[in-house]
């Protein structure tokens, strides 16, 4: 019954922080730490309760202090009974010394049961360890981390019987015990313990810290040393994630390693407000942090009304959490810097009255955006974005001196010339935060500026103008830590020189080839679904598939991508392989250096690309014929430049539309398409990609979300309809592949399912994100198009089997597994054309949203 | 907000000062440990009461003195304790009970109708047959009942301490009188004591009684010094700080030309032999020098002029018997597992001592040749301080004879 109750408060911990963090290993450390503060709590209660009780035998413990010292054993014994009997102090009262301890063993146990026991582990990979439900043999089969917990254990004991003035062997023995009762335990309750004696290592070395006297150096030792300790767990984790993105492709979650320098992150902060708490001079320090607490809580009220979801903290997405956390970790860190360390010395002025160190954030903000998009820039026109946007606010500044000089006090200013702009130019992320379409983004720019100017100036008052500047710019440092570590431009990697089978099949074919070969078109229209999921939705279609069965395409039904991300996906099928490719390794594919590119070059077609420039940014060069809009060259990063500023200013920054940044419309681009599509130069491969379009992506579906799926659609088969006639007029044999790109997101949180439990997740859902439409109008019936594609990265095998007439290709076929992590979508979505996880598992593709 | 709570939470486990052990894991072990001591604590009280129970089980109790009264001798060193008591009993016509430990105990040489006397076995022996004693009044000298071995027996009514000797209670080991009923003092320093242990203890106010040092009852006051002899009596064990300084200072009243009796506690010959022999091959060729074995110590103190002695109670005989000087080598000695520990006023020996004769600090053993000087006897003071100290000087066996017949016609 009691282990029923302990199992199930673990149970529902453990579950609870699992969906917070959606980490195994995370819930662990969190059940530990949660299990910590529960335990130490009801410790400090009953120690409180029997030191009462002790205190009144503190006579009796005195006389006790005799008996040491006397060596007869039965004296001795006889003795301690007499001095019970007259203190009236009974034998067993002793044992509740140990009432603490007795605390602690169901919770031991619980532990040791639940997470031993806990099959939902299985398999469950956290940093560095393969598996929380095995040994970690993080080391050529040794377990590290047992040995890592002894040494914690080891020194924990050596500050606890320093505290104690003890020494004992049993402080040696403990630890080693523990070492070899754990030693082959699974990897979970080793994580568990290990962070649980790190807490109570910390707890004795605050205690020995008191005991010495050490307060001021304490203080500075501690956090400097719990600093130290989290960061370079911090440090850690992004090296793992580089070194995990290179050698093991992507099984590292990226968003895991987010989320875990997140909780560091705050973990870290919350250890530092602990800590300036145990300052001598305390109230100053609190109200400070209050202050900024309360200013915190008005952001996030302002952004959960926005969101429509107050003080739920879990629907939250990721990235907001992520940004929620950062924050406060900044504000914890730059109270902590404030407490601890002498501002630098940065007050030379720079321009009347302005120190050097208030334009700090304004520098920041634009070398963010750089960082950011490295496809954006080169060297020249990263300092001019710089400069640009430095200047205005300091010009501003020095125009206020000289028109309101005397007015405006001298603070007021900085924040409204200086800090202003920062937060201004800040908008397109906490607009991507907030996570709401374009055309509110206005209102909530004016709202959240608002805001802070008035907190900034009424902050101004209280706290130097300093504090705020270094504030404001180690939260912008902070954020851009972490979006350079979501969105992973930091990588430099290039495509992968491995050729697949297929690729070694191609190669070797015959490329003298007869005259009548087909052109090729792929046209992709993003999130095109299938007539399936089109009825699932509610969406008429019909009219359009009619359309396209009266022009004999044949349709593959229940087609699926292997990768529910357009440049993934794109990529995959253009090399035909569900090898995984990073954003930058996908462009550099879509760019000309895929299998189909190389292949239809080298047997005489002309390959076209007109696409969104999105899907060629920042590529090393273009390898085919023609592409429009032409790629950016570095004369058009000035453009490029301009238009970022452009987007900053109107508090958008949507890196996937990228049609607004080019500088022609849509019909210029569609002319440029339909020019090709006429063209008679045959033989011709033509890409293109364009809408539908899936859902926005601010982790929340809006309740037009279908509605405007079906308006964008009807434009997309508008544009459809015409480009097959175009095609149909000037190259009736042709090969025309239609197809969606990935699903159109339109169910769930109509993004990557982020708070979503594995469990949780059902069919529909899945396909929602991966099935699409294919359908491909052959030029005559062939043995060829009786290949059953399956997935869309399968599209090219009949086709290039049919240019090559080499029946040998269609021995090959992708049907595995959805391999890849996308986002917060966890691999093995599909496998073999089943549904791979979650409540429909097993399940076949087909057979979902029938 | 959660995060707020958890800040909070946060906040407020710093006012908890508990902590877990390193690993928890070595409070698990404390924990065990202190089971295991627990229990071994209940094995052991079991274990000491059984002790002797199980080995003579078969006639633990055939004692019967119902309503009489019972005297009881641990050992003939004692007799002289018990003699005038006795003696006074039988003149008395009182019917009583002498129980002894030892197989000679003299009291069988008493020819009395009212003395029977009767011999219970070795001291073991002997205690488990009184924990079952019936009988009305049982007077001993033996401290610590119902401590260690030796337990109250229920049949008996009234428990009564003899004290055998004018030392304080300070000498004692713990708890030596806490469940007699009474208690026949030789001093009101031990009366005052005694009262001030039990309030300290929280104990039923005994019964002192104002009776007297029995054995001084049957001594001749020797006037006259024998000779000029300094007689060094240290005691025997750790304690005695004498001991451990004895050959400095035998050397040193050697080397002043001072005759030196050395008289050691005959324990001495059975804990510390090789000392003793040591001392002995030392100074057995001087010809000042004495090494004196023999039983009695009578002739000793009778030589000796000056006595160097600890805190012992052959110091209280030299003053009170004797009328000669004491020199006590005085060390700071904890007081572990006595009386005089729990006790906060000193050992009244000093007081006395300081009046009549000489306490030295160990630190200054050096120059006791010059201290005995210094000593100068002045007779008057030591009748005084008898009369100061001691009840009932050499009538003290008939006091406590009528005493104890008080307390039986109360009982």
């Amino acid at each position: 019954m009691l282990a029923k109750i302990f199992l199930s408060l673990f149970d529902v911990i453990f579950n609870f922080l699992h969906s917070v963090f959606s980490s195994y290993g995370l819930a662990i450390i969190g059940l530990s730490i949660v299990i910590s503060i529960l335990l130490n709590l009801l410790q400090s209660v009953v120690n409180r309760g029997l030191n009462g009780f002790n205190s009144k035998y503190t006579d009796l413990f005195d006389s006790m202090n005799e008996m040491e010292h006397i060596h007869n054993n039965v004296e001795k014994h006889f003795y301690i009974k007499e001095l019970y009997k007259i203190h009236s102090y009974k034998n067993y009262y002793k044992l509740l010394d140990i009432l603490p301890v007795l605390i602690q063993i169901p919770f031991f146990i619980a532990a040791y049961v639940y997470l031993v026991e806990n099959a939902s582990m299985n398999g469950e990979a956290f940093l560095f360890l393969r598996d929380l439900s095995l040994q970690d043999q993080m080391y050529f089969n040794i377990n590290l981390l047992p040995i890592f917990m002894t040494i914690v254990n080891l020194f924990s004991g050596m500050v606890y019987s320093s505290n104690e003035n003890r020494k004992s062997i049993q402080f040696v023995i403990v630890p080693l015990i523990f070492l070899f009762f754990l030693y082959d335990k699974p990897s979970s309750i080793l994580l568990y313990w290990t962070m649980s004696n790190m807490i109570s290592l910390g707890l004795n070395l605050r205690k020995f810290c008191k005991n010495n006297k050490l307060p001021r150096l304490t203080i500075q030792w501690n956090s400097l040393a719990l600093l130290a300790g989290s960061n370079i767990i911090l440090l850690i984790s992004i090296i793992y994630w580089f070194l995990a993105r290179r050698v093991l492709s992507g099984s590292f979650s990226v968003s895991l390693s987010v989320n875990l320098a997140n909780w560091l992150a705050i973990l870290n902060a919350l250890a530092i407000l602990y800590l300036m708490n145990r300052g001598t001079d305390k109230a100053p320090k609190i109200k400070r942090i209050v202050g900024f607490t309360v200013f915190v809580a008005l952001i996030l009220i302002f952004i959960q009304i926005q969101h429509r979801c107050f003080f739920d903290f879990c629907k939250l997405s990721a990235k907001k959490k992520e940004a929620l956390f950062f924050f406060v970790y900044a504000l914890l860190l730059f109270t902590y810097l404030m407490e601890q360390i002498r501002l630098p010395r940065l007050n030379k002025k720079f321009i009347a009255g302005l120190d050097i160190k208030h334009v700090i954030p304004v520098i920041l903000v634009p070398l963010y955006y750089v960082l950011l998009n490295p496809g954006y820039f080169d060297l020249s026109s990263s300092i001019a974005f710089i400069i640009l946007l430095t200047v205005v606010p300091i010009v501003l500044y020095l125009a206020f001196q000289i028109f309101l000089g005397e007015k405006l006090k001298r603070e007021t200013s900085i924040i409204l010339c200086v800090l202003t702009p920062v937060v201004f130019y800040l908008m397109p992320l906490i607009n991507q935060l907030v996570g709401v379409r374009a055309e509110e983004s206005f209102l909530n720019l004016i709202v959240i500026l608002l805001i802070t100017i008035c907190f900034s100036i009424y902050i101004s008052r209280k706290i130097r103008i300093d504090y705020i500047v270094i504030f404001l710019s180690l939260v912008i440092l902070i954020n851009m830590g972490a979006s350079l570590l979501d969105k992973g431009r930091i990588s430099t990697e290039t495509a992968s020189e491995e050729v697949s089978p297929i690729g070694q099949s191609l190669s070797a074919v015959d490329k003298s080839l007869p005259d009548e070969r087909p052109s090729v078109y792929f046209l992709i229209y993003d999130a095109y679904a299938d007539p399936d999921m089109m009825n699932h939705y509610g969406v008429d279609n019909d009219k359009q598939f009619d359309y396209l069965k009266s022009l004999d395409f044949r349709f593959y039904t229940d087609v699926y991508t292997l990768f529910p991300a357009s440049l993934g996906s794109i990529a995959k099928a253009l090399n035909m392989t569900d090898q995984f490719y990073t954003d930058r390794e996908s462009r550099e594919v879509i760019s000309g250096k895929s299998l189909v590119d190389d292949y239809l070059q080298s047997v005489g077609y002309e390959t076209n690309y007109v696409l969104k420039e999105y899907y060629v940014l920042g590529t090393s060069s273009f390898d085919g014929n023609y592409i429009f809009p032409e790629r950016v060259d570095t004369e058009n990063y000035q453009n490029r430049m301009f238009s970022i500023a452009k987007s900053i200013v109107l508090g958008e920054f949507k890196f996937d539309d990228e049609v607004k940044l080019g500088n022609f419309t849509k019909e210029e681009w569609i002319a440029k398409k339909r020019e090709i599509m006429a063209s008679t130069n045959a033989p011709t491969f033509l890409y293109t990609h364009t809408g539908p379009g899936h859902s926005q992506n601010s982790g929340k579906c809006l309740s037009t979300e279908i509605d405007d799926y079906y308006e964008r659609l009807d434009v997309a088969n508008k544009e459809m309809t015409e480009d097959i006639e175009t095609i149909l007029e000037h190259n009736p044999n042709s090969i025309i592949i239609i197809a969606g790109d990935h699903g159109p997101y339109l169910k769930g949180d109509c993004t990557s399912l982020r708070n979503y439990k594995a469990d949780e997740i059902s069919g529909d859902l899945i396909r929602d994100r991966f099935g699409m439409f294919l359908a491909i109008k052959w030029p005559e019936n062939n043995k060829y198009n009786d290949y059953d594609v399956a997935v869309l990265q399968e599209a090219f095998i009949p086709v290039m089997a049919y240019i090559s007439r080499d029946e040998s290709l269609l021995k090959y076929n992708l049907r595995g597994s959805c391999t890849d992590k996308y986002d917060s979508l966890p691999a093995k979505m599909i496998e073999a054309g089943n549904i791979g996880l979650g409540k429909d598992k097993g399940t076949p593709v087909s057979q979902i949203m029938k | 907000m959660p995060l707020i709570t958890l800040i909070l939470l946060f906040a407020f486990v710093q006012d908890a000062h508990a902590y877990i052990d390193p690993g928890t894991g070595s409070i698990l072990i404390s924990f065990l440990i202190s089971i295991v001591i627990t229990i071994i604590y209940y094995l052991k009280s079991i274990f000491y009461r059984s002790m002797g129970f199980f080995s003579s089980s078969k006639k633990s109790n055939n004692l019967d003195f119902t309503d009489q009264i019972v005297i009881y001798n641990e050992g003939n060193n004692y007799w002289h304790v018990f003699k005038p008591l006795v003696e006074a009993l039988c003149k008395a016509g009182v019917h009583f009970n002498y129980l002894s430990s030892d197989k000679d105990d003299h009291c069988r040489e008493i020819d009395s109708e009212y003395c029977n006397f009767l011999y219970l076995g070795d001291i073991n022996k002997s205690i488990i047959m009184l924990n079952h004693i019936k009988a009305k009044i049982v007077v001993m000298t033996t401290p610590q009942l119902e401590i260690l071995k030796l337990r109250k027996s229920r049949y008996v009514k009234h428990y009564c301490h003899l004290l055998h000797a004018p030392v304080d209670i300070h000498t004692y080991k713990k708890f030596a009188f806490d469940y007699f009923d009474s208690v026949m003092c030789t001093s009101q320093f031990q009366v005052d004591n005694l009262r001030y242990l039990e309030s300290l203890r929280n104990r039923e106010p005994k019964l002192l009684l104002e009776t007297g040092c029995t054995y001084y009852d049957d001594f001749n006051i020797s006037e006259e010094f024998c000779d000029d002899y300094v007689l060094v009596a240290p005691t025997w064990g750790d304690k005695s700080a004498l001991l451990k300084h004895s050959k400095d200072i035998m050397n040193t009243l050697l080397s002043a030309d001072f005759k030196v009796i050395f008289r050691p506690h005959p324990q001495s010959y059975i804990s510390e032999n090789d000392k003793m022999r040591d001392i002995e091959n030392e100074f057995e060729n001087h010809k000042n020098f004495i090494f004196d074995k023999e039983i009695s110590n009578q002739s000793s103190l009778g030589k000796s002029r000056v006595m160097i002695a600890d805190f012992s109670g052959i110091v209280w005989d030299y003053c009170f018997l004797y009328q000669r000087m004491p020199i006590v080598i005085d060390s700071d000695q904890k007081m572990y597992g006595y009386e005089g520990y729990d006790i906060s006023t000193r050992n009244s020996i000093y007081e006395i001592i300081n009046e009549i004769g000489k306490i030295v600090d160990e630190k200054d053993v050096g120059s006791i040749d010059e201290i005995i000087n210094t000593v100068k006897t002045d007779k008057s003071a030591f009748s005084a301080i008898r009369e100061k100290y001691l009840f009932n000087f050499q009538n003290a066996g008939p006091v406590a004879a009528r005493q104890l017949l008080e307390l039986n016609e109360r009982i």
